[in-house]
């Protein structure tokens, strides 16, 4: 098949022909299409690498990613078992001795921290899996009523620790289709927030049948959020206090890791927040099989 | 409240010298008769002497041989592919691979004592 650049080469003979002038114009002119064609192919092939490459970045760097998210979450978690086990042991140790108060308290103390050594690592590594894509979901019918119990057990001795009033006030049972595992993490980084901010009163949490929806709220009579400050919250590391003068603690990844579970779960994120009343964040889980 | 029927043997196979006997002290005091491995390779060594555990808590990343390798190798062998593995890992891996290993629990750690011990006795459950 004669390519353009052969067509041309063959009409350059015929105008050689007819004149030596215009067989000049015509041989720069088809030397420069040549020369344009031939980067025109060169940047072609470029392009074409250059996806190649760009794709195989992206691979690289999400291995890279996936790896060093394994690494991290390893080298955290263990220490993190170790220091448990260590305190478990020391605790069994002492419980049959009479040990002083103040020793007591000091042990305590260490307890609290290193769960909050815990919390930390926990949702640094769960943000982390998210933002890679690695949190994967599984789907399983089940009750959230005793999940939503067990956390509030759980949170008991945190929200006592600052003289607040923890309640499940149970609401409506039955099974709901989710991922029973990510429908945790986002209550249990609900209430910690709750607890977090609020500095009296009382943090509720309840479940109600919504359409087709199941609604988990978690309600607090914290400071209230204003509405300004709404959409900020849900960013990464974002928190309402400045850094330097803030009083609570945490990496503001909490809202966060909600936010972006529920998408995930295909669930809905509300906030109802009243200033100096308080805050009502509620998710309404897609649930299909209702009645 | 009766305790669990705990006097049965775990091998319990885990490189991080600590985390190994700490664990292995606190099983031990909640009944259970504990042996250690540091590696899959010394564990194996074990198994083929004629330990024979109840049960198999199984660290994944070790060096010398790995979890992965170790469990594939007790699958394939006979006499040892009927013991139940909880595996004790520091890594969350996705569902999908948790699945592929088909082991009677996946823990992450940090786990507690008890929670493990829950889980060590409904896999002693689990095959009778």
């Amino acid at each position: 098949m004669p390519t353009p650049l052969t067509a041309l080469t063959w009409l350059l003979g015929i105008a050689a022909a007819g004149g030596l002038g215009a067989a000049v114009t015509l041989a720069a002119q088809t030397k420069r299409l040549r020369r344009a064609l031939a980067a025109n192919r060169a940047e072609t092939v470029a392009a074409r690498d250059g996806e190649h490459e760009a794709r195989e970045d992206a691979e690289r760097t999400n291995r890279t990613r996936a790896q060093f998210l394994g690494m991290v979450s390893h080298e955290l978690r263990t220490p993190m078992m170790t220091l448990q086990l260590q305190f478990e042991r020391l605790e069994r140790a002492l419980g049959a001795r009479e040990t002083p108060e103040h020793e007591r308290q000091i042990l305590g103390r260490i307890s609290l921290s290193t769960r909050r050594l815990g919390e930390v690592v926990e949702s640094l590594l769960s943000y982390s899996a998210i933002q890679s894509g690695r949190m994967k979901m599984i789907h399983e019918r089940f009750d959230p009523g005793p999940v939503i119990e067990a956390i509030v057990e759980e949170m008991h001795p945190q929200a006592e620790q600052k003289g607040l009033v923890i309640r499940n006030v149970a609401g409506d049972s039955e099974e709901i289709e989710t991922d029973p595992r990510l429908f945790r993490l986002i209550l249990v980084n609900l209430t910690l927030n709750a607890i977090k901010f609020t500095q009296t009163g009382f943090i509720e949490v309840s479940a109600l049948r919504l359409g087709r929806g199941y609604a988990v709220t978690v309600r607090d009579s914290g400071p209230g959020i204003p509405e300004s400050e709404r959409a900020r919250i849900f960013e990464p590391f974002e928190q309402i206090e400045p850094l330097r003068t803030k009083h609570a603690r945490g990496m503001g990844l909490g809202l966060t890791i909600v936010r972006d579970i529920a998408i995930t779960l295909g669930a809905t994120l509300q906030l109802d927040s009243d200033l100096g009343v308080g805050s009502a964040f509620t998710v309404i889980f897609p649930n299909d099989q209702a009645p | 409240m009766t305790a669990p029927a705990r006097n049965v043997e775990i091998l319990l196979i885990e490189d991080e010298p600590d985390l190994r006997a700490d664990l292995a002290y606190l099983l031990e005091d909640e009944g259970y008769r504990v042996r250690t491995a540091a590696h899959g390779a010394e564990a194996l060594a074990l198994l083929e002497g004629g330990a024979r555990p109840a049960v198999i808590i199984l660290d994944l990343m070790m060096p010398v041989m790995d979890g992965w390798e170790i469990h594939a190798r007790l699958r394939t062998t006979p006499t040892l592919s009927k013991i139940p593995v909880v595996i004790l890992s520091g890594v969350a891996n996705d569902e999908e691979e948790i699945a592929a290993l088909a082991v009677a629990a996946y823990v992450t750690k940090p786990i507690s004592v008890s929670q493990l011990c829950a889980i060590i006795d409904r896999a002693l459950a689990e095959t009778g």
